[in-house]
């Protein structure tokens, strides 16, 4: 039985097609301004790399911001279940879900048969997301992927006091001003956002197995911040990314 | 009139959106007619110059100057009705302009914004009245607002202050602040006496406590048939059902509208615990000050997903009033006992075990804690709150982050996933719960 999970999140639209529990094929591509463009692309991409017909496809989930968009989708879910449903099915024992998304970051607890049994988001706010990294990445000239590295070059980690994306690169841009090395400004908004993650994992109560999904979760500074600020070892699979995907696509086989 | 001329004849794109606004509100055509009677009302004081005007904050016992002839006007529902209208955003901009701050609430600065650029009552604009009267027991927001409309205007100003009975105190202070409060019931009257220069209306008064008990009473007779499958009402009705008790100017009329919906809801139901259509597929609580800018969150987001608000303290907290009482001095007593404790205000342990008995009477499967942004003091305590309940039922608790009259503050796209992710947990519990 094949079922298609499509997540469309704010930067990315993400797709997995799975029989039943083998995961055959995922990819990730922009959403840009066209969701429903980018997921028909995507779809369409998958198809024809895979040989699938859609006729063979039982169920279509579509999950994310632009869920509402995907007019070929039999269910619609969160992204909430959804990334909590592939963690599980990487780590089946997982009790605690974090996600940084593009728009939204997320702390999700799980209960024993892998279902949620609450969640926390994030306020109206983008400090403490994906788009936050974007527009420091900006600030700094430096490309988003190369944050990891350079967090490890860090010897002493800024603290960004600001709690507001606009006012943070403000803060941002003023270090630049004053000397502050790129690799120290990154390790401090890094521990920013950290701060930002353990607050909510604090409030809701996470334990471990403690699962990072999410486009941030490649970024290898932001995760040893968090794993330090928490104390607790967070796991990656290495399709982290489409998490939802995979779990919009597990549930539709549910 | 000739400020609603004006407000079209300089807004009429505006005006339009309102009378849509308005037109989507859940409101039957009576309820309609008594509102717009009420703000008519309101306006023909400015005509008539021999009566007089007062300016109350939620929470103020009204019944007192209502007896010594003040009407009574609230700034606070007028914002609603503005926010309700889809119409609040120019006004906050424009007390913001004038320095009030993004955080503050904004009731307050629709009412100023409104106000200063002279908007009816309609639009959230507020007539200069003869005397404003503030009380703390909501809101600390009232004190300083009402306050310093009276200085703009140089009114006199009386500010209730109604102590707040804080978790862990002994229930013996509870009389203490009875006292307090009595006190300044007395000085209430010493005030209107010297305003008006006519002696206290007893008889009056009785008679307006009494019709104000009385009001309360059908209100929440009224409020049990939500506890019944399914619920008699939902919140996008009687958020604006609650305004001839809230607004309290006519209170036979009053009487009269609870009495006949009363007795449909007693017709409707009889002593049947389940009628047609049955239980809803999600019974939800909401604690807050309701979104007036959102009807559709009520009756078509959440509705479409078959979750329906059948319980909420916020209304619940203005059918407080009891029954006069043999002397004046036992029924000060009692209004003041009254403004002490009411569930909107309740402290935690209060809370908690008011929020228990609710889950239980009215069969909840969730529970949305409105943090409201520009009204923190409503907002404090529901973390607490959440987790003590989440705790003894495991029910599905949603923390929205949005304000009661700014739309700026409510962001559709984040806010659906909070909420379909919530549905997807309150489906978890319900399978549980059977």
């Amino acid at each position: 039985m094949l079922t298609v999970g499509i997540d469309i999140g704010s930067i990315t639209t993400k797709i997995a097609l799975m029989d039943k529990t083998k995961l055959i094929y995922t990819d990730v591509a922009f959403s840009g301004y066209d969701m429903a463009r980018a997921w028909q692309d995507i779809f369409k991409t998958m198809l024809l790399k895979t040989g699938t017909k859609e006729m063979d496809i039982s169920c279509i989930v579509s999950t994310g911001y632009g869920r509402g968009s995907v007019g070929i989708a039999h269910k619609k879910i969160t992204e909430i279940s959804c990334h909590a449903a592939g963690a599980a099915y990487f780590y089946p024992d997982v009790k605690a879900v974090i996600d940084i998304g593009g728009q939204d970051s997320k702390c999700i607890t799980l209960n024993g048969s892998g279902t949620v049994s609450d969640f926390v988001m994030n306020d109206k706010c983008a400090a403490g997301t994906g788009r936050f990294l974007d527009v420091m990445a900006r600030a700094l000239h430096v490309e988003l992927g190369d944050f990891g590295a350079m967090d490890h070059k860090s010897k002493k980690p800024v603290i960004i006091s600001s709690m507001c994306t606009v006012f943070a690169e403000s803060e941002v841009i003023s270090m630049i001003a004053r000397g502050e090395s790129r690799e120290n400004i990154i390790a401090g908004i890094h521990e920013s956002i950290a701060s930002r993650m353990v607050s909510m994992m604090n409030r809701i109560g996470v334990s471990k197995p403690l699962v990072m999904t999410g486009g941030v979760s490649r970024n290898k500074g932001m995760r040893t911040a968090i794993e330090k600020k928490i104390g607790l070892k967070l796991l990656v699979p290495n399709e982290a990314q489409v998490c939802g995907a995979i779990g919009a696509a597990i549930l539709g086989g549910a | 009139m000739i400020r609603l001329t004006r407000f079209i004849v300089q807004n009429p794109g505006l005006f339009v959106n309102g009378l849509k606004g308005y037109l989507n509100q859940h409101l039957s055509p009576r309820l309609y007619q008594i509102m717009m009677q009420y703000l008519n009302r309101t306006k023909m004081t400015a005509m008539q110059p021999w009566k007089r005007f007062g300016v109350f904050s939620a929470g103020f016992p009204t019944e007192i100057p209502a007896a010594m002839g003040y009407f009574p006007g609230y700034p606070e529902a007028y914002a609603a009705l503005t926010g309700a209208a889809g119409c609040s955003v120019p006004s906050i901009e424009y007390a913001e302009s004038l320095g009030y701050g993004r955080d503050l609430c904004s009731y307050m600065k629709t009412s100023i914004g409104s106000s200063r650029m002279g908007w009816p009552e309609d639009f959230g604009g507020n007539r200069v009245a003869d005397a404003y009267f503030s009380a703390n027991l909501v809101c600390d927001t009232h004190l300083k607002w009402f306050e310093s409309e009276a200085r703009i205007h140089n009114k006199p100003h009386f500010a209730l202050d109604v102590p707040s009975f804080v978790a862990g105190e002994h229930e013996n202070r509870i009389e203490e602040y009875v006292d307090y409060v009595e006190q300044q019931l007395w000085d209430l009257i010493a005030f209107l006496e010297k305003e008006t220069g006519k002696k206290f209306n007893e008889k009056k008064f009785f008679e307006m406590v009494g019709n104000s008990a009385e009001i309360c009473r059908l209100f929440r007779e009224l409020s049990e048939y939500r506890k019944r499958f399914p619920a008699n009402r939902y919140f996008e009705w009687v958020r604006t059902f609650m305004l001839p008790m809230v607004s309290q100017w006519n209170q036979k009329d009053a009487i009269r509208f609870y009495s006949k919906h009363l007795k449909m809801a007693e017709k409707r139901y009889g002593d049947r615990q389940t009628i047609e259509g049955g239980r809803e597929k999600y019974r939800v609580l909401w604690e807050g000050i309701t979104l007036w800018y959102n009807v559709d969150l009520y009756q078509k987001v959440l509705a479409d997903k078959g979750a329906r608000i059948v319980a909420e303290p916020y209304t619940y907290s203005f059918a407080g009033r009891s029954k006069p009482k043999g002397s004046l001095k036992e029924t000060l007593r009692q209004i003041a006992r009254d403004h002490i404790l009411v569930p909107f205000t309740l402290n935690l342990d209060r809370r908690i075990a008011y929020f228990n008995t609710l889950i239980q009477e009215y069969d909840l499967d969730g529970i949305i804690l409105h943090a409201n942004q520009s009204c923190r003091p409503s907002s404090t305590g529901q973390l607490d709150l959440q987790e003590a309940l989440q705790k003894k039922w495991g029910i599905p608790v949603l923390m929205m982050n949005t304000d009661h009259c700014d739309p700026r503050a409510y962001a559709e796209g984040p806010m659906n996933t909070r909420i379909e992710g919530f549905v997807e947990l309150m489906e978890s519990y319900v399978k549980r719960k059977a």
